[in-house]
């Protein structure tokens, strides 16, 4: 229950990691290369209007998303300038937006709800400590009833399940781990 | 009870923190009491109980408000007017935090919480202060007031506690009521007491224990445990019985035997043996048991538990279903459920099966038509009151439920689909996800087994490193001139039992020429004679 020792990586060390514009390698390695086709395979197919992407790091993954409008958000502001660089080269630049704000100051900055919400590699006690409830009672805010949420994260890092009736789950390797992909329907 | 609260984060920095996680149980837990706003707290009735926030502190909006939505609760804000906005570096040594901004507040008033008083600066109200300084502090401001008028700021909460008569009296002509930290009452309604909650405040009074009972369902068994591992209020039991499958399910069970009671039935007992034998094991007020087949959802224990917590004249808690699997569509048909949507993974539709209200008429037809289903939520004593589950009646599930409302018990819908029932092929045992899951499994065993043998084969290397150091030291001894040179003490030692007779005799015989003998000798043979002379004679005690 105490979480007094626990380390939480810090913004700078973020900030740090995207000095460059793909640190990870994400266009050219095959793990992220297999999670964005296993994400976006299982993605059921409808008509979205508003999209979320949380976590959506240098836009890696928010460019295929479907919506009308399309709002990425992450805790680095080096992250969201990359991914605002790369929607000035897309050829629909008008449906992506992208906002530098970490998850529990998403009410103060956004507005409305959404149809489809993605959460890649947020919910960890690493990044946000013992706030897992409050994480979930906040995206559960912003999702519309009969909306989507994909959860995407390690599965050897315990990651949380949303209180949602569950419509499909994967589980693939990823790097030295496993990744657990979820998609619910509110 | 009125709950005092401070800061809600993702850490306990200090004791004025609670960490949301907690905070969430916390409330979980206020489900067995009634949560009132101050204005309707009777200080007598021993349900009520009042959730209150000093400070504002922005991490009470960011963590503890959602929360509170969730749950329903009226709460509240007592606001210390100069620092609206602002941050507590004034607070030494607590760790920086920011305050509520005005429109943080009011975005909490829209959603069950409610502003009152604090102080303008939070200063100590003693005896030291004239009436124009009280005035300063117990006055709200007339901005404020507007923008949110009565009820909110009808109380009032001393700084620090401090509440000697005359601040008494100030506060008595200005507020409706008062709240204390320290040395209040329960009768005065302006000097009420308050509870300091902090991160290891347990207001728990209700436990649960969870069973997931398996019969050959090893393809299934690591879904459903782990629905039970991930519930968003995590039971205070879990129980994995097996009972005694020929499948691969114990070793299966025994993989989460650090995280689970795993019970290992040696014969089979039957489903009323095996769920009667798993219930007298468990411990928890309430309980639920999941077939190995099927999942929970995450909020099962979190819905369920609250249900009944709040209903003390409910046994049985029921929830709707979903239905998933590959003959999902079979009975979906059948009942009348509606599709939700579709697995892409797995090729089938998933439904929603809603269960009705326990009406008169509903459960007049309880004989007939079952809608209590069995993974419902119980008290464990009303189980034991009524015989446990028995054979021969029907269902035991059934059977069982309906002794429980024969002995006078009610039944509660959770209106949400916790349960998640599979409808699954009797030839095909597996899925896309449980090949899969098994796999993850398999190949991380793999990675620790390389590990595993990529260290034992250091330390063979490191070993035989080692031995190949120590034969070479022992070569470098025997070829060493020290060694050659002192081949003569070694033959000495060696002789020295068959010499010492001799030499005694020698040296009783010889006795001055041994002496000029030894006295020439270079002085560590001396030492050497000497010692083993020495060694030789009768100790002397």
């Amino acid at each position: 229950m105490s979480a007094t020792n626990s380390v939480i990586q810090s913004k700078q060390s973020l900030d740090d990691f995207y000095a460059t514009s793909d640190p990870w390698g994400y266009e050219k390695n095959s793990h992220d290369l297999r999670r964005k086709q296993e994400l976006l395979s299982l993605l059921p197919s409808r008509v979205y209007q508003r999209t979320l992407d949380i976590g959506c790091g240098n836009g890696f993954l928010t460019f295929e998303l479907p919506g009308h409008e399309v709002i990425g958000i992450d805790i680095s502001d080096k992250a969201i300038h990359w991914a605002r660089e790369a929607a000035k080269k897309s050829s629909h630049e008008e449906r992506y937006k992208f906002v530098c704000s970490s998850l529990f100051e998403l009410p103060d900055v956004l507005s409305g709800t959404f149809d489809l919400i993605i959460v890649t590699g947020v919910l960890y006690k690493q990044y946000i400590g013992n706030a897992i409830s409050a994480a979930i009672s906040t995206v559960d805010n912003f999702l519309n009833p009969g909306g989507i949420l994909i959860s995407c994260h390690i599965n050897d890092w315990n990651p949380p399940r949303f209180p949602y009736n569950l419509l499909d789950m994967s589980v693939y390797p990823y790097r030295e781990y496993h990744h657990h992909l979820e998609v619910y329907v509110k | 009870m009125i709950l005092m609260y401070h800061k809600v984060a993702p850490q306990a920095l200090t004791t004025w923190w609670v960490t949301a996680d907690t905070f969430n149980q916390q409330m979980a837990s206020l489900q067995a009491y009634e949560v009132v706003s101050l204005e309707a707290y009777d200080p007598a009735n021993p349900k009520h109980a009042v959730i209150t926030f000093d400070g504002v502190y922005e991490n009470v909006y960011q963590f503890a408000f959602p929360i509170l939505k969730k749950w329903g609760y009226p709460f509240e804000l007592f606001v210390t007017g100069n620092v609206i906005g602002a941050t507590n570096e004034f607070d030494n040594p607590e760790p920086l935090a920011r305050f509520c901004t005005v429109e943080q507040l009011q975005k909490m008033t829209d959603c069950g919480g409610r502003l009152q008083w604090h102080t303008a600066s939070h200063r100590r109200l003693d005896k030291n202060l004239n009436s124009q300084e009280i005035a300063t502090e117990l006055d709200v401001p007339e901005t404020l007031r507007t923008q949110f008028p009565s009820p909110h700021f009808d109380w009032f909460a001393y700084p620090h506690g401090d509440h000697n008569q005359e601040i008494v009296s100030a506060v008595y002509s200005r507020f409706k009521g008062a709240v204390s930290c320290i040395a209040g009452n329960d009768h005065d309604k302006y000097q009420l007491n308050r509870l300091t909650i902090t991160e290891s405040t347990c207001l728990k009074s209700t436990t649960v224990s969870i069973i997931i009972a398996n019969y050959n369902y090893g393809n299934y068994l690591p879904e459903a445990v782990d629905s039970v591992l991930t519930q968003t209020l995590p039971p205070d039991e879990i129980i994995l019985i097996d009972d005694a499958s020929t499948d691969s399910s114990p070793s299966i069970a025994k993989r989460y035997a650090d995280q689970v009671r795993v019970v290992l039935n040696e014969s089979n007992l039957g489903i009323v043996g095996c769920f009667n034998k798993a219930v007298s094991m468990a411990s928890g007020d309430y309980i639920a048991i999941l077939g190995a087949d099927n999942r929970m959802r995450a909020d099962y224990v979190e819905r369920c538990k609250s249900a009944l917590d709040r209903e003390p004249n409910v046994a049985v808690a029921y929830t709707d279903m979903t239905i998933f699997g590959s003959r999902s569509s079979i009975l979906a048909s059948a009942v009348g459920a509606t599709e939700i949507g579709t697995s892409i993974a797995e090729r089938w539709p998933v439904f929603h099966w809603k269960f009705p209200e326990p009406t008169p008429e509903v459960l007049g037809k309880l004989d007939k038509e079952n809608f209590i289903h069995g993974s419902s939520m119980y008290r464990r004593g009303v189980f034991v009151n009524v015989g446990g589950y028995m054979d021969g009646n029907g269902p035991e599930d059934h059977n069982l439920f309906k002794r429980m409302i024969a002995a006078g018990w009610e039944v509660f819908h959770v209106p949400h689909a916790l349960i998640e029932y599979r409808q699954h092929s009797t030839s095909q045992a597996n899925t896309v996800l449980n090949l899969q899951i098994e796999l993850a499994h398999l190949r991380t065993q793999a990675v620790m087994i390389n590990q595993a043998v990529a260290n034992r084969d250091q330390r063979i290397s490191e070993l035989t490193q080692q031995l190949a150091n120590r034969d070479q030291q022992i070569v470098d001894i025997f070829s060493s001139y020290s060694w050659k040179l002192t081949a003569p003490l070694r033959k000495v030692k060696q002789e020295s039992v068959l010499l010492m007779p001799k030499l005694k005799h020698y040296v009783k015989v010889n006795i001055g020429i041994a002496k000029r003998i030894y006295y020439r000798l270079p002085v560590n043979w001396q030492q050497k004679i000497k010692s083993l002379v020495k060694n030789s004679l009768p100790s002397k005690k």
